[in-house]
């Protein structure tokens, strides 16, 4: 036997589908969706409310953050540690979060546990206790959470660029707040915040996982059923402003070795007719190990671990966003290949990089849900950002019809790359002046912390 | 109403000394592949610290029938997620992928088993040893206590054990390396007899085991090296401790321990795990209670295990001071609530708590093809048996309470800690390391692995 010359003939995907829910509503009004996921043995479960940030008050913002710390630290008659340990002996994870679009809670656990841990669940959304010796505590971790953070060039570059990027929206500001917010926020705040905003009528349970004889509607029912409360009703969205003028942000960050880059454009939505062929045009682009801004910063030059792009989205903005870290004295040459590659690439992506994309976007579906974690992260991202929940299998029909010419039609029609935000994390004294020589747009200087 | 986390497994050796290992999970349309290779940093000569992580990188540069980057290209253009990662004691190249894609995975894989040398090139070399460069800078360098596990290591293990560096390695023993040298480990570590090769997934043990045989069966066996491993160490003799004045926000303190290898069985090492579980995991442990909760000295504390084979096993811990909070304060707490739970053991709650949080990492760590797949490959190399893998739960959940006291005692306790403190300097700025008993911690890589 010898070895064969040419690579194996692939043979083409399954027509894979997504799980299909099993939908139920609570005399509540809480919505739930179910999703069989055999051979998954952790349970995943998501409680998503719709709220957004927006309704913090400006000077006690990341509100919604600190409820989320604060709601697993004890309820229901037990103290946070007794808490923690019904939880622990369930092998259950439970959290929760805050983001633009929605807040969530989120559970794992074993099958076996299902019952008891979603009980726990339910007793910390209807029952926190809110202790004020917890609120303390947790608000003084995420005073410290904010300082130590700041040390980091990666959470920086992101905060930095929110900031420049969205102008003067809730998006540009961190999600948890900042020192002075989050020193302004009292328990009563969270409390509020909790009764107001977290109740049945705004609440999808998504639920996920191999069941095999349980009934996860009957075991969803049986811990929220007599949950009975209406908070306010949510206030309407404002538009999200985001940068139009090109901008060049340097945050001074001494003798490091890296300069830390994100380079930023407004890009698209989930629902916009564009966002399958601008998917498809990121992936070549950037989105991919062998994409053009990898090929040249990594495997040509050698002056990164890795450069990708990708599109973030929220409910109301979309970004195109590269994110990259570069050896120091090459940084200035980075910035301008990324946005030479960005401006390039307008009108030139091929046949093969858009047929290669296309096949890596849709054959990777199920893999990509084979964790029952990531069948509950995707719904609840969808329905956070006003889509359907079968929006999976609609995705992937028009991902599958993406032509090169729709690729090309969309990106030079979302992204702009005379128009993008560059913020730069790296040593000042060394980057200042070539950065304004480039003549891209006018250098500001920021100081790392925000204020 | 079970979980039955049971993974099939089946294993074969072909002709040229290749173990390949298959477990079929029918309809799942996914397939994931995972080949490791009994080479990891602690292979490496003292003067090529971070050798075997570069080689990694240079895998992914072609073979004979495939061009540079085109690993990538083509796996990833059918879909597949793709990576490998460098550790203590092995190489492992992994990908998952469509089920339909599983004879180009392993096409890859057997091309640049058997002929990578036919791609090499001082370009692509230099490039990969720049990467890998920035690699160190932007996981280890150029963040904040990024570099304090490195000194950690050689606090417990002499310069030469095999532990004492970390797998990225030194950046100045990469830039002297040749050609010529990856050519040269390549043909002492790169062989049928040296691998384990995994298929897990949408596939039938028969056409699995077809396919490894059609795609490697021709590779020469090649000689495969000395397997042989260092006698194991005993907890270090007395305390060692290094500080450190860097660019960090908070103090903190990083603990190293000498543990007893993984093996077989690994009874011992996970009676260690599990007692470090219940001191130093999660909420529930005693230092985040005693530490976080209680003193609120710290915002963070936890002790963790890295499973290793050659003579010991690595014990890791980290506590992140609160400002303005002492370090001797908090170190000496971390000590009594080791010693305390070394003498007392653990309650029953806690001991309950272990064992479900253990399970449950299991059943997390078995939910995807690709995590069974390198369980697998893991139980066959470090071990001899893949099988094994379906006893690596029942041993833990028999583990008693006594047994998890005495592991403590022998192997947590604070006369057998190497600590190193990290305050913040005044200038912001990394000042020379001083250390306070043995002198030289000096050169070495990332937490436990380091990825392409």
């Amino acid at each position: 036997m010898t070895a064969q010359l040419s690579p194996p003939t692939v043979r083409p995907a399954d027509d894979w589908r997504f799980p299909k829910a099993t939908e139920h509503r609570l005399t509540n009004g809480m919505r739930v969706l179910a999703y069989h996921c055999p051979g998954q043995f952790v349970i995943a479960a998501s409680l998503l409310f719709e709220v957004s940030l927006e309704v913090e008050r400006r000077d006690k913002e990341g509100v919604a953050a600190l409820v989320a710390r604060c709601l697993t630290q004890g309820a229901a008659g037990r103290s946070a540690e007794e808490f923690a340990d019904a939880l622990a002996l369930c092998g259950a994870d439970l959290g929760a979060s805050a983001s633009h679009d929605g807040f969530s809670v989120h559970l794992s656990t074993p099958v076996p546990h299902l019952s008891v841990a979603l009980r726990l669940m339910a007793d910390a959304v209807t029952a926190p206790a809110f202790d004020r010796f917890e609120f303390e505590h947790e608000k003084q971790l995420r005073l410290q959470e904010i300082e130590q953070a700041g040390a980091y060039p990666q959470h920086v570059a992101g905060e930095q660029l929110n900031a420049a990027f969205f102008a003067d929206s809730r998006s540009a500001r961190p999600i948890g707040g900042w020192t002075e917010t989050v020193e302004a926020i009292e328990r009563n705040d969270v409390a509020t915040f909790a009764r107001d905003h977290l109740q049945p009528v705004t609440a999808t349970m998504i639920i996920a996982g191999d069941f095999g004889t349980v009934d996860p509607i009957a075991e969803v029912g049986q811990a929220f059923q007599d949950w009975r409360h209406v908070g306010r009703p949510a206030p309407p969205r404002e538009p999200v402003e985001t940068a139009v003028s090109p901008q060049v942000v340097l945050v001074d960050w001494p003798q490091s070795p890296q300069s830390t880059l994100r380079i930023a454009g407004r890009a698209v939505t989930r629902d916009d007719q564009r966002w399958q062929a601008m998917f498809v045009a990121n992936h070549a682009v950037g989105g991919s190990f062998s994409s053009r801004i990898n090929s040249v910063l990594r495997e040509q030059k050698g002056v990164t671990y890795g450069a990708s792009s990708a599109l973030e989205t929220s409910r109301r903005a979309g970004v195109f966003n590269v994110s990259t870290a570069v050896r120091a004295d090459a940084t200035v040459e980075a910035v301008r290949d990324i946005v030479e590659i960005l401006t390039a690439a307008t009108g030139t992506l091929t046949d093969d990089e858009i047929a290669t994309s296309v096949r890596a976007a849709t054959e990777s579906a199920a893999l990509g849900f084979e964790r029952a974690e990531a069948v509950v992260t995707r719904v609840e991202m969808l329905l956070s950002q006003g889509l359907p929940p079968d929006h999976v299998d609609y995705n992937l029909a028009r991902l599958r019809a993406v032509t090169t010419e729709a690729a090309n039609t969309a990106y030079a029609d979302v992204l702009r790359a005379d128009q993008l935000t560059v913020v730069v994390v790296g040593t000042a004294d060394e980057l200042r002046k070539p950065l304004g020589t480039w003549g891209y747009a006018a250098v500001r200087e920021v100081s790392p912390e925000l204020r | 109403m079970t979980a039955d986390p049971t993974v099939p497994v089946v294993s074969r050796t072909l002709d040229n000394g290749l173990r390949v290992v298959v477990s079929p999970t029918p309809g799942l349309g996914v397939v994931a592949v995972n080949l490791w290779y009994d080479v990891g940093s602690r292979h490496e000569e003292p003067h090529r610290q971070g050798f075997a992580h570069l080689f990694e990188h240079l895998m992914f540069q072609g073979s004979r029938h495939v061009k540079p980057g085109d690993h990538f290209a083509l796996l990833q253009g059918h879909g597949a997620s793709l990576n490998a990662t460098t550790s203590f004691d092995r190489t492992n190249y992994y990908e998952s992928l469509p089920a339909g894609a599983l004879d180009l995975a392993l096409w890859l894989e057997a091309d640049r088993m058997a002929y990578l040398d036919d791609a090499l090139t001082q370009e692509n070399f230099d490039n990969q040893v720049d990467v890998v460069a920035q690699e160190r800078s932007q996981r280890m360098d150029n963040v904040p206590y990024g570099t304090v596990f490195e000194k950690a290591l050689p606090l417990i293990f002499d310069a030469e054990h095999p532990y004492g560096h970390l797998p990225i390695g030194n950046m100045r023993h990469l830039a002297e390396a040749t050609l010529d040298e990856v050519s040269a480990f390549h043909s002492t570590y790169y062989m049928p007899s040296n691998a384990v090769l995994t298929i897990v997934g949408d596939v039938t043990e028969f056409e699995a085991l077809r396919k490894a045989e059609q795609y490697f069966g021709h590779i020469a066996p090649g000689t495969p090296p000395d397997r042989s491993l260092p006698q194991p160490l005993p907890p270090v003799a007395e305390p060692v401790r290094l500080d450190v004045s860097e660019d960090v926000p908070m103090p903190a303190i990083w603990f190293a321990l000498r543990l007893p290898a993984d093996s077989p069985t690994g009874r011992e090492l996970a009676a260690v795990g599990l007692a470090s579980s219940i001191v130093g995991e999660g909420d529930t442990s005693r230092l985040h209670r005693r530490l976080v909760r209680h003193d609120q000295t710290a915002m963070s504390a936890g002790l963790g295990i890295n499973e290793l084979i050659a003579g010991n096993a690595l014990g890791i811990g980290s506590v992140h001071a609160v400002p303005g909070q002492g370090l001797d304060e908090i170190a000496q707490v971390f000590d009594e609530v080791v010693s305390q739970f070394a003498v007392v053991g653990p309650t029953q709650l806690e001991l309950d708590v272990a064992r479900a949080q253990a399970e449950r990492d299991w059943l997390d760590a078995m939910s995807t093809a690709a995590g069974r797949a390198d369980a697998l490959s893991g139980c066959a190399l470090l071990f001899g048996d893949p099988a094994l893998l379906n006893e690596r739960l029942p041993v833990l959940q028999a583990i008693t309470a006594d047994e998890v006291q005495s592991a403590a005692q022998r192997w947590l306790t604070s006369a057998v800690h190497a600590q190193v403190r990290v305050v913040p300097s005044a200038t912001g700025q990394t000042e020379d390391a001083r250390a306070v008993e043995r002198a030289d911690a000096a050169a070495g890589p990332d937490s436990s692995g380091a990825a392409i």
